[in-house]
C-alpha cells in the first residue's frame, strides 16, 4: 500500500520512516512524501494509480490541506483515494469542513502512531 | 419776625452809610488827580481782561472804580468802555445777567456817541455772553446787528470777523454744515487781506466743523492751511498751539493715535517753553485720553496723574474732577481697584468742592448786588427800597433754590459713588468666585490629565498584551511541532535501542551500526527541535519583556520569517477559517544588521497582522470566490547611492553602507486616501471598538524612527497596501 504524506515539516519524513520501519521492511507499507499541497498534486499526477491513501496536514503555507483535499476529491474519482486530514487545531470547524469536502478520517496532533498504525492496517 | 428783620437791616445800613462816606471821600480825592490816570486805569483793566487773570477780585474792584471815575469825569466813552470791561469780567459767570446789563449800558453810550465800530464790537461781546448762557437765538441776533453795522461801514475785516463768530455760534447749535459755510465766507474775505490770525482762525473753526461732520480729510486739510498761514506769517508758537490741538483732535478721530500724540506733545512743549503751567493741562489730558482709547492704560496713567499734579499745584482745578474720574477709570481698567477707589473718592470730593465754589461765587455776586442795592437805597426813595428788598428776597429764594439743586447734586454724587463702590464690591466677589471656579477646574483638569496619562500607559501596555495575545496562539502552535518531534524521535529511539540490543545479541554488527547511525541522527533531530522550541520561548520572553534598548546584529530575514509564521498562526488560532498565501522574498546578501530584535519583531508582527486582517476583511466581504488572500514579505539591500570615490574608504562611506528595506505587502482592500495621513497617529483605528488599541502603527512608527529609519506606506483602494521599513545599514 502506498501512502502519500503531505506536511510542510520536513522531519516528518524521517519520523514516518522510523515509526513504520518494520512495516516498510516487511513491505506492507510504502511511503511517499510531499512538503506542500502543490507538490502533492504534482506527485499524484505522476503516480495516478499507485497511491491509495493520502495523509495531509491542514495548516500549510500556500495551498492548505483542505484545498488539497477538495481538489483530490474532485479530480480523482475512480477509485477515490482515502484521504486522512491531520491538524493541530482540533476544532469542529476544521473537522466539519474536512468532512464536508469528503475527508475519510480526521486526526489531531500530536499524532498517536499506534492509533494511526491501526487505522492504516484496517484500511488495508 | 418782620420787625426784627427791619431792625437788623436798619442797623447794617447805618453802619454801611458810615463806610460809604469814607469811600466817597477817597474817590473824590483820587478823581482829582487827572483824566490821564483814568484812561490809564481803563486801558489797564482792558488789557488785564485780555490776558491771564491773576487777581480776579482786584480786577473787579478796579473795573468798578473805573466806572465810578468815568461817571465822575463825565467821560462817556471811557464809561462805555468801563461798562464793557465790567461786562467782560462778568462773562466768567454763567447764568448771571450782569454782563448783558453792563453791555447794554455801554451800547447805549456808544450809540449816543456815534462810535459805530465800538457799538458793533459790543454787539459781538453781547453775542458771546448770550452764547455762554446758551441763548443762541439772542446771540445770533447780536451777530446780525454787528454784521449790519460792519456792512454799512464796509468794514471787510469786521464782516469777516462776524462771519467767523457766526460760524462758531452755529457750531454750538450743532449746525456744522452751515457753520462751515460761514467760515468759508470769512476765508473768502480774509484771503486778500493781510490778516493771518483771523484767516487761520476761520480755517480752524472750519476744521472743527468738518471734524464733527466726520469729514476728517477735509478737516485735516483746513487745519493744515491754518497752520501754514500762521507759520508763513512767522507767528508765535503760542498762537499756533490751539491749531496743533485741533490737529491732534482730528488725528485722534482718524485713529492716527501716534500722530495725535505728536500734536499734543507739541502743545505740551510750547506750554512748557512758555512756562505756562495752565496750558500744560490740556495736552496732558489729551495724551492720556489717546492712550486710553488704545487701551494702553499703563501709558495713559502718568499723563493723567501729571495733569492732576499740575492742577493741584497751580490751583487751576476747573477740570480736576474730570481727571480724577479718568485716573479712577484707568486704575480700574488696570485692575488696581484700591487706587481706582481712591481716585473715585477724590473725584467726588473735588466735585463737591467745585459745587461749593460755585455757591461762594454766587454768594459773592449776590453780595455785590446787595451792596449796590444798598448804595442805591441811600439815593432813591423808599418805594425803591421796598423793590430792592423784594429783589433781595428773591435772591435769597434763588440761593435757596440753588442750594437745593446743589444739595441734590451732592446727594446724587454720593449715591452714585455708593453705587460704584457696591459694584466694585460685587465685582471683587465675582472675581473671587471666578478664581475659585478656575482653581477647581484647574484641579479637575489636572486630575483628568493624570487619569489620561494612566490610561495611556495602560493602553500601551494593553497593546503589548494584545500583540502578545496574537503571539501566544502562534507560539503554542510553533512549539507544538518541535515538541512532537522531540517526543516522537525519543520514543522511536527507545524502540531502536531495543532493536539494536537484539541485533548485538544476534551478532549482526552491520545492522547494529545502521541502527546506531539512525540513533545518532535522531538525537541530532531531538536536539534540533529542542533548540527550536527554546528559541521560540526565548523570543516570547523577549517580546513580553518591558524594554531592552540593546541593539544587536540581527538576521533580518530570519526575524521576518519567524514573525510571519507567528502572526499567521496567531490569526489562525483566532479565526479557524482564515487562510492566506504567504510569499517570502528574502535578499540573502543582507547579512546581519544592528536592531533591537524584539522591537523590530514587534513592528514586523504588527505590519503582518494588519496585512492579514486587511486581506481577511476583503475576503469576508467579496463575492469573488477566486480571491486569494496573499501577504508577501520582501527584504532587499539597497547600496549607498553615493558613488565610491575610489581613493580608499572614508569613515562616512563606512557609516553609510546603504540601507535595508523590509516590505510587507497585501492584496487587501487598501486604505482610503483621506485616512492615509492618520494611520500613524496614536489611537487611530478602523477596527471595531475593543478590537484594536490604535497604537500598533503608532508604536511601530516610533520604533522605526528610533532605529534611525523610516516607515512608509503605499496604498491603493481595492488593490492593496504596502508598508515599507527602511533601515540604515550601518553596522
Amino acid at each position: 500500500m502506498k501512502i502519500l504524506v503531505v506536511d510542510d515539516e520536513k522531519d516528518v519524513k524521517d519520523l514516518f520512516l522510523q515509526r513504520f520501519r518494520k512495516e516498510i521492511k516487511k513491505g506492507d507499507i510504502a511511503f511517499a512524501f510531499a512538503f506542500s499541497g502543490e507538490e502533492a498534486l504534482t506527485y499524484l499526477k505522476q503516480h495516478k494509480q499507485e497511491t491509495v491513501l493520502i495523509l495531509s496536514d491542514i495548516n500549510m503555507p500556500g495551498m492548505s490541506g483542505l484545498e488539497l483535499l477538495e481538489k483530490i476529491k474532485k479530480k480523482y474519482t475512480a477509485p477515490p483515494p482515502t484521504v486522512m486530514m491531520v491538524t493541530a487545531y482540533g476544532d469542529s470547524e476544521n473537522y466539519n469542513t474536512a468532512k464536508r469536502l469528503g475527508a475519510d478520517d480526521f486526526l489531531t496532533k500530536p499524532v498517536d502512531f499506534k492509533v494511526l498504525k491501526e487505522k492504516l492496517m484496517n484500511n488495508n | 419776625m418782620k420787625t426784627i428783620q427791619n431792625i437788623l437791616r436798619n442797623t447794617t445800613l447805618k453802619k454801611h452809610r458810615g463806610l460809604l462816606c469814607i469811600f466817597w471821600i477817597g474817590m473824590f480825592s483820587f478823581s482829582g488827580v487827572s483824566q490821564n490816570s483814568l484812561e490809564t486805569l481803563v486801558t489797564s483793566v482792558s488789557e488785564r481782561l485780555q490776558g491771564t487773570i491773576t487777581d480776579s477780585v482786584q480786577l473787579y474792584s478796579d473795573a468798578q472804580r473805573a466806572v465810578r471815575l468815568s461817571e465822575q469825569e463825565n467821560s462817556e466813552e471811557l464809561l462805555a468802555t468801563s461798562y464793557h470791561n465790567l461786562a467782560t469780567w462778568h462773562q466768567g459767570n454763567r447764568k448771571i445777567d450782569s454782563s448783558v446789563y453792563y453791555l447794554e449800558k455801554a451800547n447805549q453810550l456808544y450809540k449816543k456817541l456815534g462810535l459805530e465800530v465800538l457799538q458793533a464790537e459790543t454787539h459781538l461781546t453781547l453775542e458771546d455772553t448770550y452764547k455762554q448762557n446758551s441763548a443762541f437765538g439772542k446771540a445770533l441776533e447780536e451777530d446780525f446787528k454787528a454784521l449790519g453795522i460792519f456792512e454799512k461801514l464796509e468794514n471787510q475785516a469786521g464782516i469777516a470777523k462776524t462771519y467767523t463768530r457766526i460760524c462758531d455760534l452755529l457750531y454750538y447749535q450743532q449746525k456744522y454744515k452751515e457753520g462751515a459755510d460761514y467760515c468759508q465766507k470769512a476765508i473768502d474775505i480774509l484771503q486778500p487781506l493781510n490778516m493771518p490770525e483771523e484767516l487761520a482762525l476761520a480755517h480752524r473753526y472750519k476744521a472743527d466743523n468738518f471734524l464733527i461732520l466726520g469729514q476728517y480729510k477735509d478737516a485735516l486739510s483746513e487745519i493744515n492751511t491754518a497752520i501754514n498761514v500762521l507759520q508763513e506769517a512767522g507767528k508765535d508758537q503760542n498762537i499756533l498751539a490751539p491749531n496743533y490741538n485741533t490737529r491732534g483732535n482730528i488725528y485722534k478721530y482718524m485713529k492716527r493715535y501716534e500722530d495725535a500724540i505728536a500734536e499734543y506733545q507739541k502743545c505740551y512743549n510750547i506750554a512748557k517753553e512758555a512756562n505756562d503751567e495752565a496750558a500744560l493741562i490740556a495736552p496732558l489730558g489729551n495724551i492720556g485720553h489717546v492712550y486710553r482709547l488704545q487701551e494702553k492704560y499703563e501709558e495713559a496713567l502718568p499723563y493723567t496723574l501729571q495733569a492732576i499734579d499740575i492742577m493741584k499745584r497751580s490751583g487751576l482745578n476747573r477740570n480736576l474732577f474730570e481727571n480724577y474720574m479718568h485716573a479712577s477709570d484707568t486704575y480700574a481698567a488696570l485692575g488696581e481697584f484700591e487706587e481706582a477707589l481712591k481716585y473715585e473718592r477724590l473725584f467726588s470730593g473735588e466735585r463737591f468742592k467745585n459745587l461749593q465754589q460755585t455757591i461762594s461765587q454766587l454768594e459773592s455776586e449776590l453780595q455785590i448786588k446787595y451792596e449796590t442795592s444798598k448804595k442805591d437805597e441811600t439815593i432813591v426813595a423808599q418805594s425803591e427800597t421796598i423793590d430792592k428788598q423784594r429783589r433781595t428776597q428773591l435772591l435769597y429764594i434763588g440761593i435757596a433754590i440753588l442750594l437745593g439743586i446743589i444739595l441734590f447734586g451732592m446727594y446724587f454724587t454720593i449715591k452714585n459713588n455708593r453705587k460704584k463702590r457696591k459694584a466694585l464690591a460685587a465685582l471683587n466677589a465675582e472675581l473671587a468666585q471666578k478664581q475659585t471656579a478656575l482653581e477647581q477646574s484647574n484641579s479637575k483638569l489636572k486630575d483628568s490629565l493624570d487619569e489620561l496619562k494612566a490610561t495611556q500607559a495602560q493602553l500601551i501596555q494593553s497593546e503589548k498584551m494584545a500583540s502578545l495575545g496574537e503571539l501566544t496562539a502562534g507560539i503554542a502552535h510553533e512549539i507544538q511541532n518541535p515538541l512532537n518531534f522531540v517526543n516522537n524521535f525519543s520514543e522511536v529511539s527507545n524502540e531502536l535501542i531495543e532493536e539494536m540490543n537484539e541485533e548485538i545479541d544476534k551478532g549482526d554488527m552491520a545492522e547494529t551500526k545502521l541502527i546506531a547511525a539512525a540513533l545518532k541522527q535522531n538525537l541530532e533531530k531531538i536536539n534540533h527541535h529542542g533548540k527550536r522550541a527554546d528559541g521560540i520561548v526565548k523570543g516570547m520572553l523577549q517580546h513580553s519583556r518591558k524594554s531592552t534598548v540593546q541593539k544587536e546584529p540581527t538576521d533580518i530575514n530570519k526575524l521576518a520569517d519567524e514573525y510571519l509564521r507567528l502572526a499567521y498562526h496567531g490569526l489562525r488560532a483566532k479565526d479557524k477559517s482564515f487562510n492566506a498565501t504567504l510569499e517570502t522574498n528574502f535578499d540573502e546578501t543582507i547579512g546581519k544588521i544592528e536592531v533591537i530584535p524584539q522591537d523590530m519583531g514587534r513592528v514586523i508582527l504588527n505590519l503582518i497582522t494588519n496585512a492579514f486582517y486587511a486581506t481577511n476583511e476583503l475576503k469576508n466581504s467579496t463575492v469573488n470566490s477566486e480571491f486569494k488572500p496573499t501577504v508577501s514579505v520582501t527584504t532587499e539591500r539597497i547600496p549607498s547611492l553615493e558613488p565610491a570615490s575610489g581613493k580608499g574608504v572614508t569613515n562616512e562611506e563606512k557609516a553609510s553602507k546603504g540601507s535595508v528595506i523590509i516590505s510587507v505587502k497585501d492584496n487587501g482592500k487598501g486604505i482610503p486616501k483621506e485616512m492615509l495621513h492618520k494611520i500613524f497617529q496614536p489611537f487611530f483605528t478602523t477596527k471595531p471598538t475593543g478590537e484594536g488599541t490604535g497604537l500598533g502603527l503608532s508604536m511601530s512608527y516610533d520604533i522605526v524612527k528610533a532605529h534611525g529609519g523610516e516607515l512608509k506606506v503605499l496604498s491603493k483602494e481595492g488593490e492593496g497596501t504596502e508598508f515599507i521599513i527602511i533601515l540604515p545599514n550601518s553596522d
